[in-house]
């Protein structure tokens, strides 16, 4: 069945669709107040607070660049700089758990005061490494990564070449 | 108030297939789904991962036991806040859903193997465990009406361990990546073949199965009815029809039936069960909770430069079956791909040097996944959480299930002979390991109402039918008495279109 006969049936399966309120009766003792609270329901992303959020201290944005710039350098194709990457981490560190806060202030921290990056020079294993320098660097070299290949910088330059970025979206379904 | 043959909870592929079937019998048919219709003429849009607030990475903590939400399909997923569980602190359990009509149909990997008699008869095979109440050959004309429901392509290879599906054949050619996989595989004696799937663009209930049901115009679709409990009548013992919550209004409903069918998921059918009181004369409901381990990316490597890639296959489980492995019990198989760009994580660089490694191994790379046996054990088990209720009241399940020395093993194993067939093939290892997933994150969860021949140890006869409650029936993974490697959901459409016609049948004889 080709997509769009899936949808004509999907259209003819709604004609077969009730309500409860439609077919059944409630039991009168469980008769309620049509002022319920409603149920915390999925919000879609773009309803989420747009505002400027920051997590770390400029100073600490300013090694962070830093460290994205000696990760994800610009060659041919845009670095982590020319992707936003380190500003959208900023964003998303603000949302983010304790443990993850704590892994990536203390990294940056290391790395103002010095740190060796040779923990990145070892073999990828799927444990994270037990030292909390080394599992910052994995951690951030794999977020920086992946926030430079999900950027407009990088699909504007790449286009039509390999990485697909536009894909099907589900709108929250609450009917 | 009208009364159904049959009730039916759960639309997803178990109870489309079960509504399928008994529509067709003539049966009047009411089927509850906990979630909301989806409409992709409405739900459905496109968007550039740039264009999503996090960049693809979705919102912090939104998901935290589902890997496999990205934050394009993150509205379908089942929010954890409304609908939660509880595990053992030390014992994370992934518990992965959709409430959605359709259920996981809607976004499964459209995998349809089917099982062998070494599953359906594995403790005469090796002293291990229960046999299933049935064998192959009772289930082989109902796997051949799922493959073509299914539309599921294969290639036939006529082997024990995995028999050949009933749909059409996958003739196409191998690329030259993974024909040099196979013929490394096969000087091991190991066999690899074509993915074996069902077909179309969309292989769910909603598009496949309830269409079919509602053109006979006796099937109503009740979606947003979640299932709080099966109603008894005091005095015969028999299944009355069930209690429900409307998930918008939250107002409380019931439904009668002749016959209720729970199809709700292997989990969420038997938390209907456990807080309905039923069922479980055997004190085995709950118990023997397994599922399928997985490995993702046991080995990951680069196919030689020159080398045309693309396409994927399965290795066929090659474990145990005429020899007898002393360090685990029963098996494991392989799903591979090729053609991907291995993901920067894997090489031990930075800086420019990265960019270049991940730009000159573009289209090389080649990666394997552990699909193994999970041993069925009384242990693992799940109850009532004495504390917890979802946001309809119901309370709600407490999973506990750990993998223990035997998946360990073979995981282990998988991983040797996964670079081991890769050297043989001249793929180069970038990175391998043992490491399984927690336990559900594979979605195979299975058993927790398991089918037997006895009532003193099992839930379930060989037709998904109560012991205890003869116009009860659970069409879903619940009823699994082990589970192989293959996964699931075709052996699950068989079986529920199989105890479907049964139960039509009893009740033409009015034996219902």
């Amino acid at each position: 069945m080709q997509r769009r006969d899936a949808l004509k049936s999907l259209a003819g399966l709604t004609a077969v669709v009730r309500q409860p309120a439609t077919l059944f009766a409630g039991p009168q003792q469980a008769e309620v107040s049509d002022e319920l609270t409603p149920l915390p329901s999925a919000q879609p992303d773009e309803a989420g607070d747009p505002g400027p959020r920051r997590f770390f201290t400029p100073e600490e944005m300013t090694a962070f660049r830093r460290l994205a710039d000696t990760l994800l350098p610009s060659t041919g194709t845009p670095g982590a700089l020319d992707a936003g990457a380190p500003e959208f981490l900023d964003f998303y560190l603000s949302q983010d758990g304790p443990g993850r806060q704590k892994l990536y202030r203390d990294g940056v921290r290391r790395w103002m005061s010095g740190a060796s990056l040779d923990p990145l020079k070892q073999p990828w294993t799927p444990q994270p490494p037990a030292d909390s320098w080394a599992a910052f660097l994995r951690t951030a070299k794999d977020d920086l990564w992946r926030a430079t290949l999900s950027s407009r910088a990088w699909a504007g330059a790449t286009e039509g070449r390999r990485r697909v970025t536009g894909a099907t979206y589900w709108y929250p379904v609450e009917s | 108030m009208p009364t159904y043959d049959a009730i039916i909870v759960g639309a997803g592929m178990n109870g489309g297939a079960a509504a399928y079937a008994l529509t067709a019998k003539g049966l009047s048919v009411l089927v509850l789904d906990a979630g909301p219709l989806l409409d992709p003429a409405r739900h459905r849009g496109s968007k550039s991962v740039y264009d999503l607030p996090y960049r693809g990475f979705n919102r912090p903590g939104r998901f935290p036991h589902i890997t496999q939400a990205s934050e394009f399909n993150a509205n379908l997923w089942a929010d954890e806040q409304l609908n939660p569980y509880t595990y053992p602190k030390d014992q994370p359990y992934y518990w992965v859903r959709v409430r959605l009509v359709g259920g996981r149909s809607l976004l499964w990997g459209r995998w349809s193997l089917r099982l062998s008699d070494y599953e359906f008869r594995n403790h005469d095979h090796d002293g291990y465990g229960d046999n299933w109440p049935l064998r192959y050959k009772d289930l082989e004309p109902y796997y051949d009406r799922a493959d073509l429901l299914l539309r599921v392509t294969s290639k036939p290879e006529h082997l024990p361990q995995l028999p050949d599906n009933k749909g059409p054949a996958d003739n196409s050619s191998d690329s030259p990546a993974v024909a040099r996989f196979r013929a490394a595989a096969d000087k091991m004696g190991i066999t690899v073949t074509k993915p074996r799937r069902a077909g179309g663009a969309w292989a769910s209930s909603v598009n496949l199965l309830l269409p079919r049901a509602s053109a006979t115009g006796r099937l109503t679709l009740v979606p947003n009815a979640v299932v709080r409990e099966v109603t008894t009548d005091k005095n015969t013992g028999r299944a009355t029809g069930v209690a429900f919550v409307d998930r918008v209004s939250r107002r409380d409903y019931t439904a009668q039936g002749r016959v209720v069918v729970l199809a709700a998921s292997t989990l969420e059918s038997t938390r209907i069960l456990l807080n309905s009181g039923l069922a479980n004369s055997s004190g085995v409901l709950g118990h023997y909770l397994f599922d399928q381990f997985y490995v993702k990316g046991v080995v990951q490597a680069l196919v030689p430069r020159g080398l045309d890639a693309g396409g994927g296959g399965y290795v066929v489980r090659f474990r145990n079956l005429k020899d007898r492995d002393k360090r685990f019990l029963r098996g494991y198989s392989y799903d591979f791909g090729t053609r991907g760009t291995p993901d920067a994580r894997l090489y031990p660089l930075y800086g420019e040097a990265l960019k270049q490694a991940v730009e000159a191994n573009a289209g090389r790379g080649f990666s394997m996944t552990t699909m193994g046996e999970v041993l069925p054990l009384f242990e693992n088990h799940v109850s009532i959480d004495p504390d917890k209720k979802d946001a309809w009241g119901i309370p709600a399940l407490h999973i506990r299930q750990t993998y223990g020395p035997n998946e360990h093993a073979m995981a282990r194993d998988s991983m040797e002979t996964a670079e081991e067939m890769c050297r043989r093939a001249g793929f180069e290892a970038l990175a391998k390991h043992d490491r399984m997933v927690p336990p559900g994150e594979s979605i195979h969860e299975l058993g927790t109402c398991r089918m037997g021949d006895s009532p003193k140890t099992s839930v379930l006869n060989q037709f998904q039918q109560s012991h205890d409650v003869k116009n009860l029936f659970v069409v879903d993974g619940s009823s699994f008495v082990s589970g192989g490697v293959q996964n699931p959901t075709l052996t699950m459409v068989a079986l529920a279109l199989r105890s479907s016609d049964y139960l039509a049948e009893e009740m033409r004889k009015r034996n219902l």
